[in-house]
């Protein structure tokens, strides 16, 4: 095991780092969808990263933000405050001080993993870095698991996410959940995130803008499959649906390898 | 360092150093050290026979419990080869300092009974420099630690889960209760309207307590399934929730199941038309709500959840290692006697 103990950290919900014990290059930070939750979304990829060496130099943190409750561009807000932090701050503020960093450290790299609804809400973090010209963005790359950035099927998303109780209580119309407009793909949010994005294609800036790699499942009935704006061509995993193509197991290991080829 | 060295270290700059563990240990270490035992035993008092009334004192003895949880924490560690073993002499005498107080370990033993500090009080009373017990490195018992550790952090930093665990453990809250929030599951008309513009009504947040505790519930079933090979491991996570699956379990159980049967009444008696012009539900056509009626069926897999995780038998194991540590003690008392078999204490 290369990695310390989970620490959760203050920043996001119930955000939590796997620091590397060795002196880390990387910062992977993985960001749920809909419902999802700062680890779980993610099945086995914490114990794999602590339990193999693929990591050894990487940070790792799984960000976590409440994505029913709040609307896309705020937790959008949120999350890149927390990129401004980590940054621009050394990592050792997160809990856990190692010696090998000291207070002018930088990652070499930063390579941000989403899933659903979390690419709406990177995508629009990394445009809120462009307008106030942080040069950290050019370290950022992203790997999107099934994005929500070009809208989603409402109530597919709702059967195949929300566990029975939450999607009766939902649909007795007990607590509403504002995200569910942002999802729309003619929402506002989605129209905007595509045309600030082509603007900066189109302006010879939007190199930030263009996912290093795309997963989508080949079972899939929750989001629109639709190319976003210059992205690679995706991957399409077979026998997999929406909730599942981001989850690796000891027979399942295509996220695990797309994060690595990002590093 | 070594490697359960470093866990040990993380696991106490989260748990003990900070927070509202700290502020705990500063009220305890104080009082102890002063001698105050009046203070302390009222601090440290059963609520049944004198009830907590000021926030202050329910701040304070919160405090205390997010201390205990860490003796709780470094326990499970232990079990699960999390942690060097035996503990460094500092953390064990922070862990006699505490623990061993009288005051404090009737709290423990006889007010709120709880094994997994128990267990870890006699093996640091016992030690003669040894491992407290042999135990076999496993990398799984590691990650389903890991598991634990990221489901408790996430059930005691939700505030809407614990404004609905308040609710369950007879708490108020601006005058509501338990019953109001079983009323709002059965008939949201009731008290709809003082749901509909603040979002950060106690009610409210109950309602997403509830509905947050039950995936909390899910996913814990599934950590004790997924240790069933090592059942003292599975025992002792089941304990670290011993104060709802065992000590309330009927009120627990209860709750948890009016709240389920409340909203399948609420479901069977909806009205169509009104659920569909309501702009909180994403429901907007009848086969939509057909369906998610017959979706409700579902709702008896919560039932059993709650009736597997309130299954006493978890807790036996855990329960018979500590009956040992006490009998071992106890002879010691009385060297006259015969010496129980401490060699059987390693698991």
């Amino acid at each position: 095991m290369s990695h310390t103990p989970p620490i959760f950290i203050k920043q996001g919900k119930n955000s939590t780092a796997y620091l590397t014990l060795n002196k880390p290059k990387t910062l992977v930070i993985f960001v749920h969808g809909f419902n999802g939750n700062a680890t779980s979304t993610w099945d086995e990829f914490p114990s794999l990263i602590r339990t193999g060496n693929d990591f050894a130099n990487s940070d790792i943190i799984f960000y976590g933000y409440d994505s029913l409750k709040v609307q896309a561009n705020n937790n959008a807000i949120r999350f890149y405050s927390f990129l401004k932090f980590i940054s621009e701050n050394t990592p050792n503020k997160l809990g856990y001080k190692r010696e090998s960093i000291d207070n002018d450290f930088t990652y070499d790299n930063i390579i941000i993993v989403a899933h659903s609804l979390g690419s709406i809400i990177v995508r629009r973090a990394l445009l809120n870095a462009k307008l106030e010209n942080k040069n950290w963005l050019d370290k950022c790359r992203m790997v999107l698991f099934a994005p929500a950035h070009r809208g989603a099927r409402i109530l597919n998303l709702l059967g195949e996410t929300m566990p029975i109780l939450e999607r009766l209580i939902a649909g007795l119309g007990l607590f509403a959940i504002p995200v569910l407009d942002d999802l729309k793909p003619d929402s506002l949010t989605i129209s905007n995130l595509i045309f600030d994005s082509q603007n900066y294609i189109n302006q010879n800036q939007g190199n930030f803008t263009i996912a290093h790699s795309v997963i989508w499942a080949n079972n899939e009935n929750v989001v629109y499959n639709e190319q976003f704006c210059n992205d690679p061509v995706p991957t399409l995993i077979d026998n997999k649906s929406h909730s599942s193509v981001c989850k690796p197991k000891s027979t399942y290991i295509d996220p695990y390898t797309a994060v690595i080829n990002a590093l | 360092m070594e490697k359960k060295t470093i866990n040990l270290n993380v696991l106490t700059q989260q748990y003990r150093k900070k927070g509202a563990a700290l502020r705990g240990f500063r009220t305890i270490k104080t009082l102890i050290r002063n001698d105050d035992e009046i203070s302390l035993s009222i601090l440290l008092r059963d609520h049944k026979e004198s009830s907590i009334d000021s926030i202050e004192e329910v701040h304070e003895r919160n405090n205390f419990d997010f201390l205990i949880d860490y003796y709780n924490i470094l326990e499970i560690g232990l079990i699960a080869g999390y942690l060097p073993n035996p503990l460094p002499t500092k953390i064990e005498n922070d862990i006699k300092f505490v623990l061993d107080n009288k005051l404090v370990n009737r709290y423990f033993t006889e007010f709120y009974p709880l094994h997994l500090p128990q267990l870890l009080l006699y093996q640091v009373l016992e030690n003669s420099g040894k491992q407290y017990f042999e135990i076999n490195y496993s990398e799984n018992n590691s990650v389903l630690f890991d598991r634990f550790l990221t489901l408790n952090h996430n059930v005691k930093n939700d505030s809407d889960i614990q404004q609905f665990l308040w609710f369950l453990d007879d708490g108020w809250t601006e005058g509501f209760s338990i019953r109001d929030l079983l009323n709002v599951l059965e008939d949201k008309r009731i008290i709809k309207y003082k749901l509909s513009n603040r979002s950060k009504h106690p009610l409210n947040s109950a309602l997403w307590g509830f509905v947050k505790y039950i995936q909390f519930l899910n996913d814990y079933s599934a950590l004790l399934l997924n240790c069933e090979e090592n059942t003292i491991l599975q025992s002792a996570f089941w304990h670290h929730q011993s104060y709802w699956f065992e000590h309330i379990k009927e009120k627990f159980g209860s709750v948890i199941k009016v709240g389920i049967n409340n909203i399948r009444l609420s479901i069977n008696n909806l009205n169509p038309g009104e659920l569909i012009s309501d702009k909180k539900s994403f429901l907007n056509a009848h086969e939509e709500i057909l369906e998610l009626k017959r979706d409700s069926r579902q709702l008896y897999s919560i039932d059993n959840i709650v009736d597997y995780l309130l299954n006493d038998d978890f807790g036996e194991p855990l329960k018979i290692v500590i009956d040992k540590y006490s009998n071992s003690i106890y002879n010691k008392r009385k060297p006259d006697e015969e010496e129980s078999g401490v060699k059987e204490l390693a698991y």
